[in-house]
C-alpha cells in the first residue's frame, strides 16, 4: 500500500517549478459540470 | 461511491501544510522499505538502496529544500517559540548549526522559527507532525 500511494504520488503529484526549479506537490481537485455535479 | 476519471482532475499548483512531513516519510521510506542490506548508513549510500529508494531519498530531500526554501520569501513571518510542546520536541534532536542550515535562526537561549506566509493559523500547524520533516532530515542524513 505504501509502494503504491508514493509511485501513484510521484506519478501525478510531484511537479518541478519553471523558474526556481524546485520539486513540489500539487494537488488535484475534481472539476464540477454546470450543475456543480462532480 | 464511483471512481472519477482522472482526465476530469485539474492539477493545482499547490503545495499543502505538511509536505515537509512527507519528505521526512519519504527519507524513513528510503531507509526501510527501499533498502537493500540491514542497517543502512547515515546518511544511506546509493548501493544501499533500491532504484525506488534512492528516488524516493532524492525527491524527498527535494521537498524538503523546497519547503525550507518557503522561508527565503518576503513573506515569511517568525515565530518565537515558547520552548514547549512540540516545537520544543522538534529542536530537541538537532544542533543549533544544523538548524541555521535548514532555514532556523537561532537567537541568544530562544529559537525563532521561521513560518510559513499563513500565520494566522502558524502556531497551531508548527506541531510535531510539520516538523517531523525536519526532524528525521537530519537524523537520517546525519549532521
Amino acid at each position: 500500500m505504501y509502494e503504491d500511494a508514493v509511485q501513484a504520488i510521484h506519478a501525478h503529484l510531484v511537479q518541478k517549478s519553471l523558474s526556481s526549479g524546485l520539486i513540489y506537490t500539487a494537488e488535484l481537485i475534481p472539476e464540477r459540470n454546470s450543475g456543480g455535479e462532480l | 461511491m464511483p471512481l472519477i476519471p482522472l482526465s476530469l482532475w485539474r492539477l493545482t499548483p499547490k503545495q499543502d501544510f505538511l509536505v515537509c512531513f512527507f519528505g521526512g516519510n519519504l527519507l524513513l521510506g528510503a531507509t526501510r522499505s527501499g533498502a537493500l542490506v540491514q542497517d543502512v548508513s547515515v546518511p544511506p549510500r546509493p548501493e544501499e538502496l533500491s532504484e525506488v529508494g534512492r528516488r524516493d531519498w532524492a525527491t524527498g530531500i527535494e521537498l524538503i529544500r523546497t519547503c525550507v526554501a518557503t522561508h527565503d520569501t518576503k513573506t515569511f513571518v517568525p515565530f518565537r517559540s515558547p520552548l514547549s510542546g512540540s516545537s520544543f520536541i522538534c529542536a530537541a534532536g538537532v544542533s543549533r548549526r544544523r538548524l541555521r542550515t535548514l532555514g532556523f535562526r537561532a537567537t541568544s537561549r530562544r529559537l525563532i522559527f521561521l513560518v510559513r506566509p499563513q500565520i494566522g493559523i502558524s502556531k497551531e500547524h508548527m506541531t510535531h507532525d510539520t516538523c517531523s520533516g525536519l526532524c528525521l532530515d537530519p537524523r537520517l542524513r546525519g549532521g
